[in-house]
This record gives C-alpha cells, sequence and structure tokens, in this order.
C-alpha cells in the first residue's frame, strides 16, 4: 500500500510465507541432488553440474505451475487464499530459481570456451528444435515481471499497462513447455517426466477455463437485479442480511453497474465496490480484519464506512448508500466518489424473518 | 538470427543499465513524485525495471 515506496513491504504473515518459500526451495534442491545420486551412482554417475541444473530447473517449473494456479483456485476455495496473499514473492523466488537454472546452464555448457557463452548455448545445430533459446525467451519474459513486480511499477504504468505486460506470463508459460518438451525430456527414456509436464499443462489450462467460465455464468446466468422503473430506481432489494455472514460479504451486481460488495462488520452493514483500487482484487471474497475490509488478493484494507485505507495509506474505494428494511437489504445503486463517508447501517441479527413484518 | 536477437537484447540492457542511474535517483520523481523519499534499498530495486523499461520512461519524461 502506497505512503513511501521502500524496496519490500513486509509483515508477519509475508515473511513466514517467504521463509516457507526458502525452505522449501532450499529442500527441494537437496532432497532432488541426494536422490540423485543414491539412484544414479558411478559408473552413471550423473554429474553434480547436471544434477543441479535439472533440480533448479524442476523446482522453477513446480513452482511456475503453482503460481499459475492459485489465481484460479483462489475463486473456487477461500484455502487458497493465503497462498494467493503473497503470490508476488512467490513469482520472484520463482525467477530467481529459474535463473540459477539458466547460469549453471550457461556456466557448464558455455563457459570457458572461446565463443560467447550465450551464443555457445543457444544456437542451436541446424536442424534442431531451438528448446535454448525459447528457454532464454521466457527467461527475459520472467526478468521483467520480477523487475516491474513492485507497485511503484503498477502506479507508474497504470493498471492497464501493467496487467497486459504481466499477461505475458502465458506466453512465458508456453515458451518454457516448449524448452522442456524439445530439451530436457528428449534424451528422457522414461515417459513419468512427459506425462506429468502434460498433466502440469493440463490441471493449469482447465482451471483457468473452469474459473472463466464461472465468471461468465456469474454475470449472464445470475440475472443482473433489475432496476425498478416506479421508484426511479432510487433503492433496489438486493438480498436479505441472513445471507451475509459476520466479517464477509455479498457480492451483488446491480444492472448497468459494477458488483458491490455488501459486508458485515459485527451488527451493521456497509456496501463498497467488489473492484480494490490496487489491482482489481475481488473484495467481496475478502474478510473484515481488524475493523478493515481486507482484500483477499495482497491485503490491501479499507475501511467499511468510508472506503479509505487506514493511515498512513491513500487508497480509497466507493461507497454506496444502504438500508435495512426488516430483513432485506436494500441499496442505492449509484456509487460514492471513493472515500466518501456513508454511516453503517446496525440490524438486529436476532430478529426473526416474520418479526419484521 | 538467435545471435541478433542476443546481442540487441544486450545492447538495448546496457543502454537501459547506464540510463537506470539518473532514472532512479532522480528522474523518477518527474514521474512518480512518491519516490522523492525513497529508500536507497528501493531504488537499487528499481534498476532492473527502469533497465528494460527506459524507452517507455524516457517517453513520459518528455512528454511532460
Ligand atoms: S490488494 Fe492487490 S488487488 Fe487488492
Amino acid at each position: 500500500m502506497s505512503d513511501a515506496y521502500r524496496a519490500v513491504q513486509w509483515n508477519a504473515h509475508k515473511r513466514i510465507y517467504d521463509l516457507i518459500i526458502a525452505l522449501s526451495v532450499t529442500g527441494f534442491i537437496a532432497l532432488f541432488v541426494l536422490f540423485g545420486r543414491v539412484f544414479f551412482p558411478p559408473p552413471e554417475n550423473i554429474s553434480l553440474p547436471i544434477l543441479l541444473i535439472r533440480a533448479f530447473g524442476v523446482c522453477a517449473m513446480l513452482m511456475l505451475h503453482i503460481i499459475l494456479i492459485i489465481g484460479p483456485l483462489a475463486r473456487i476455495t477461500p484455502l487458497a487464499a493465503p497462498l494467493l496473499y503473497n503470490r508476488r514473492h512467490l513469482g520472484v523466488s520463482f525467477f530467481v530459481v529459474a535463473l540459477l537454472h539458466a547460469l549453471l546452464a550457461l556456466g557448464f555448457y558455455g563457459g570457458f570456451g572461446t565463443e560467447n557463452p550465450v551464443l555457445a548455448v543457444l544456437d542451436a545445430p541446424p536442424g534442431s528444435v531451438p528448446f535454448e533459446f525459447f528457454g532464454f525467451l521466457a527467461l527475459l519474459i520472467f526478468a521483467m515481471m520480477a523487475a516491474t513486480s513492485h507497485d511503484f511499477w503498477l502506479a507508474t504504468l497504470g493498471d492497464a499497462w501493467w496487467k497486459t505486460l504481466h499477461m505475458l506470463v502465458y506466453i512465458a508459460y508456453t515458451l518454457v513447455i516448449a524448452h522442456v518438451l524439445f530439451g530436457a525430456l528428449q534424451s528422457e527414456p522414461n515417459l513419468i517426466p512427459t506425462l506429468m509436464l502434460l498433466l502440469g499443462a493440463a490441471t493449469v489450462l482447465s482451471l483457468h477455463l473452469w474459473t472463466g467460465a464461472r465468471e461468465v455464468m456469474f454475470d449472464f446466468n445470475r440475472n443482473p437485479l433489475q432496476l425498478e422503473e416506479d421508484n426511479n430506481a432510487e433503492w433496489v432489494d438486493v438480498c436479505s442480511v441472513d445471507e451475509i455472514q459476520k466479517s464477509r460479504a455479498k457480492v451483488v451486481q446491480i444492472e448497468g453497474q459494477d458488483r458491490i460488495a455488501i459486508f458485515r462488520n459485527d451488527n451493521s452493514l456497509s456496501a463498497v465496490t467488489n473492484v480494490c483500487a490496487h489491482q482489481g482484487g475481488p473484495l467481496g471474497e475478502g474478510k473484515i480484519i481488524d475493523g478493515c475490509i481486507t482484500c483477499p488478493w495482497h491485503g490491501y484494507q479499507y475501511k467499511p464506512d468510508t472506503g479509505e485505507s487506514p493511515p498512513p495509506y491513500t487508497e480509497k474505494i466507493s461507497t454506496y448508500e444502504i438500508r435495512v428494511e426488516g430483513r432485506r437489504v436494500l441499496i442505492r445503486p449509484e456509487p460514492h466518489p471513493p472515500g466518501t463517508h456513508v454511516e453503517p447501517v446496525p440490524f438486529d441479527p436476532w430478529l426473526n424473518e416474520g418479526d419484521s413484518e | 538470427m538467435i545471435a541478433f536477437v542476443v546481442y540487441v537484447v544486450g545492447i538495448y540492457l546496457a543502454i537501459g543499465l547506464v540510463l537506470a542511474f539518473p532514472f532512479v535517483f532522480s528522474w523518477h520523481k518527474r514521474i512518480n513524485p512518491m519516490t522523492q523519499n525513497a529508500t536507497l534499498p528501493f531504488r537499487v530495486l528499481c534498476i532492473p525495471g527502469t533497465a528494460i523499461l527506459w524507452p517507455y520512461l524516457l517517453i513520459r519524461i518528455f512528454h511532460k
């Protein structure tokens, strides 16, 4: 969140997250090398540099798949939300692992020769598939993504450009699949690694298609609530208070408007836009933590009554007028400018549906 | 072809790296005033991104 720029904005959760990444990567590399040594003893011993190149390569592939499935998974189950929260650090860690894989390969296959080591590695013999070059292009894209992952770049490039740039991950992913398929797997007599790669790609693809279809269903199937002609669309009946769990939200869509998230903080309701000011995360899938609406994507926080981030941060989101009649929640569909105060509306959680009539 | 791409990328990044220093220590604040009080580690962290996006950043500055 923005006040003055710092290199890394750590908090307790992110420190634990990063520690787990560091330990997992180190553990994976160590185990990979150990198994390589045990299962391929001399004379068919795989040399240590090659084992390390493979260990970093496989580790990078695993991390890339995790990164790519966290997003859709978090739309399906809130259990994946903690992973999504600090995906950016996972992304940068992945780049470091992929870079180490590339540097080791560069040193091992291209080092100490008379030719430029990069060209020595990338120049494929005529007629063969230049799989190293695919990896090189993918690495360039990952470098650009890692280098521009800080919020400063989001603010400098603007939301649309930043997102477009980071969508290149799918091109890079395709290049990586080609890099592995035409590279390491060509000399692999065992079919299992190829099947695992295809399974990974199928998982990424199907999860994206599934969540994409769900989004389309939400927009087209759930019939946005219609504005009523006869009362000048002043208020729209959107749901019952009983549909909103404590510290959570219900997301509603009113015809011609962005989605609105109605949050329940103790026994009062507030309505804000469902779109996070950071990167458009779905606020309604987040929850209220320490009295603030907390975005499930990267943890940006907003006060329910004003839509402002708590000081010293400066982000703001739109708020909406809300009213409770009996058990019904009504909303005025016109958003207030971001940061406008709207008094939260109290309601009696113990009142039954029939009592209110 | 591959050699050509590698040299173009290399030259592009080398120019970007040289330009990154004035950017991170001074020019960025013309585009984003919030970098005025940024910490040194943050500025160092901006070097790779600046080396990659330097043409865009130059255009932004000259446009102003
Ligand atoms: S915190 Fe990043 S999108 Fe909400």
